[in-house]
C-alpha cells in the first residue's frame, strides 16, 4: 500500500515531465525582438553623452541603486590576443541584466574609442523584465588606442526547443580561461565555480562586474530612442543609473590604461568613481 | 517487529537540509539584488523566485517551506520517532503528504506556467519527495507499534 502511494506520486511526476517535454514547442513560438542595425541617432546619442552629464551625476543615482564593480588587487594586467590592457564582456542577448549593463558599457567605452557594428535588440520576451531594449555586441567592435575590448554573446534571444535559447558565440580558449579563473567565489561573492553568470565583465583585471549594476526595471517600456535621447538629462533616472555605472567602468578602465586619456580619467565624474572604488 | 535504523537519522538530516535551502530562498526572495542570468536560459534570471507563483495568498513559497520544515524537524527528532503517541507519527505522515502535494503543484507551475526551473527550488522538491518516500514506507511500522503500545497500556490498566 505504502509503495503503491509512492509509485503513484512518481507516476504523476513522470507524466508531468513527459507532457512538458513532448509539448515543448510552445516556447519556440514565443516572439523575440530581431537584431538590427542600431539607428544612427541612437548611436550618436549614446556615444556623445555630454561631459557635464558625466560630471554632474558622478556615481550618484538618486532613484535607482547602482552597484559598484568588484575591485581586484594584485592581479596582472589583463591581456587578450597579446594586447594589453584589455576588457572582456560575456553575456547573452536574452539576458535582461546584460541588456541593462550594455547601455553603461556602450557609453563608457565610447569615451575610449569608436564603436562600429552596434546592433539593437531586446532581451527575452518571456523572462523577467521582458523585452528590455538594448544593444547587441554580436558584430560590434571597439577601435581604441587605449585598450582592447572583446565581447561574447553566448546565446541569442530566440527560444530553443530545449527551453533555453539558441547558441550564438563561443568564448575563445583564452577568454574561457579568464572567465573560469575570475567567475569564482574567490573573487565574486556568491559565484559558483564552473557556473557562469551573465553579464560578466573583466576590466583589465582591475575590476569585475558580475550581474547587472542596476535593475533593468528602470528601462521598462522604454525604446532605444527613449533611453538614448535622455542621456543628456542628468535628472532622468535611467540616465543616472547608466551614467553612474559608466563612470565606475571608466574609472576601472582608467586604472588599467594608466589614466589615459586624461580628458576622461581626470574628469570629476571619473574621479568620483575612482575615489569610491579606492582605485587611486 | 522490524525496528527503524537509518530512517530517523536520514529524515532529520533531510529536514535540516530542506530548512537550510528554504532559509536561503526566503532571503533571496526578499533580497533581490542578485541581478544575474545563468548561462542556461532554461534555469534563468530569477524568473521562478520572482514569479506570481512564488507567492500563495501573499505568502512567499519559500516561507511556506520554513513552515513545512520546522515542524518536520521536530517530528523527525529521535525522541519523536521513539514516541508511542501515534499522533506524532500521524502528524509526520500527514505533513509529508501535504509536502508532496505542494511540490506537485509547484512542479506544474514551473513546467507549464512559469516555464522555467530554479535549481534551489528543485533541491527542496527533491528533499521533500525523499522525505515522503521514507515516511510513507515506514509509517505502517511505526503506527502499528504505537497501536500496540496503546493496547498494552489499556490491558495494563
Amino acid at each position: 500500500m505504502a509503495w503503491g502511494v509512492v509509485g503513484l506520486v512518481i507516476l504523476i511526476i513522470v507524466v508531468l515531465v513527459v507532457v512538458k517535454l513532448t509539448s515543448g514547442t510552445s516556447t519556440t513560438n514565443a516572439t523575440s525582438t530581431p537584431v538590427t542595425t542600431a539607428p544612427a541617432s541612437v548611436v550618436h546619442d549614446v556615444t556623445n553623452v555630454p561631459a557635464s552629464v558625466f560630471n554632474k551625476i558622478g556615481v550618484t543615482s538618486n532613484e535607482v541603486p547602482v552597484s559598484a564593480p568588484i575591485v581586484l588587487s594584485g592581479q596582472p594586467a589583463l591581456s587578450l590576443k597579446g594586447k594589453s590592457p584589455a576588457m572582456l564582456y560575456l553575456g547573452a542577448e536574452y539576458c535582461p541584466y546584460c541588456a541593462a549593463e550594455r547601455w553603461a558599457m556602450t557609453v563608457a567605452l565610447s569615451r575610449f574609442g569608436t564603436w562600429s557594428g552596434l546592433k539593437i535588440t531586446a532581451s527575452s520576451h518571456t523572462d523577467v523584465y521582458p523585452a528590455t531594449h538594448t544593444f547587441s555586441y554580436r558584430n560590434a567592435t571597439l577601435t581604441s588606442p587605449y585598450l582592447t575590448f572583446s565581447s561574447v554573446e553566448e546565446l541569442t534571444n530566440i527560444p530553443a526547443a530545449n527551453g533555453s535559447y539558441t547558441s550564438l558565440q563561443t568564448p575563445t580558449k583564452e577568454e574561457a580561461a579568464i572567465i573560469s579563473k575570475y567567475n569564482d567565489p574567490k573573487y565574486i561573492t556568491g559565484a559558483t565555480a564552473g557556473q557562469v553568470s551573465f553579464p560578466f565583465v573583466n576590466i583589465g583585471n582591475k575590476a569585475l562586474i558580475s550581474g547587472a549594476s542596476f535593475s533593468p526595471a528602470v528601462l521598462s517600456n522604454l525604446t532605444w530612442s527613449d533611453i538614448a535621447s535622455n542621456l543628456d538629462d542628468p535628472t532622468n533616472p535611467a540616465t543616472q543609473a547608466i551614467v553612474a555605472t559608466a563612470n565606475y567602468m571608466s574609472a576601472a578602465i582608467c586604472a588599467s590604461t594608466s589614466n589615459a586619456p586624461a580628458s576622461v580619467c581626470d574628469s570629476p565624474g571619473v574621479q568620483a568613481a575612482t575615489k569610491a572604488l579606492k582605485l587611486g | 517487529m522490524p525496528s527503524l535504523r537509518w530512517q530517523p537519522t536520514a529524515t532529520l538530516l533531510l529536514s535540516l537540509a530542506g530548512l537550510g535551502i528554504s532559509i536561503y530562498l526566503t532571503i533571496t526572495h526578499f533580497d533581490k539584488v542578485a541581478l544575474v542570468c545563468s548561462d542556461n536560459g532554461a534555469i534563468n534570471c530569477a524568473k521562478v523566485t520572482t514569479s506570481p507563483q512564488s507567492e500563495i495568498f501573499g505568502i512567499p513559497v519559500a516561507m511556506l517551506g520554513l513552515v513545512y520544515f520546522i515542524p518536520m524537524i521536530a517530528l523527525c527528532l529521535p525522541m519523536a520517532w521513539r514516541s508511542v503517541d501515534r499522533r506524532v507519527h500521524l502528524a509526520r505522515l500527514i505533513l509529508s503528504i501535504i509536502g508532496v502535494g505542494m511540490i506537485i503543484y509547484l512542479l506544474i507551475a514551473e513546467l507549464f506556467i512559469i516555464k522555467a526551473i530554479c535549481l534551489w527550488c528543485s533541491g527542496v522538491h527533491l528533499i521533500t519527495f525523499i522525505l515522503f518516500v521514507i515516511i510513507v514506507t515506514v509509517s505502517p511500522v511505526v503506527l502499528a507499534r504505537s497501536y500496540e503500545s496503546d493496547d498494552t497500556a489499556y490491558q495494563g490498566a
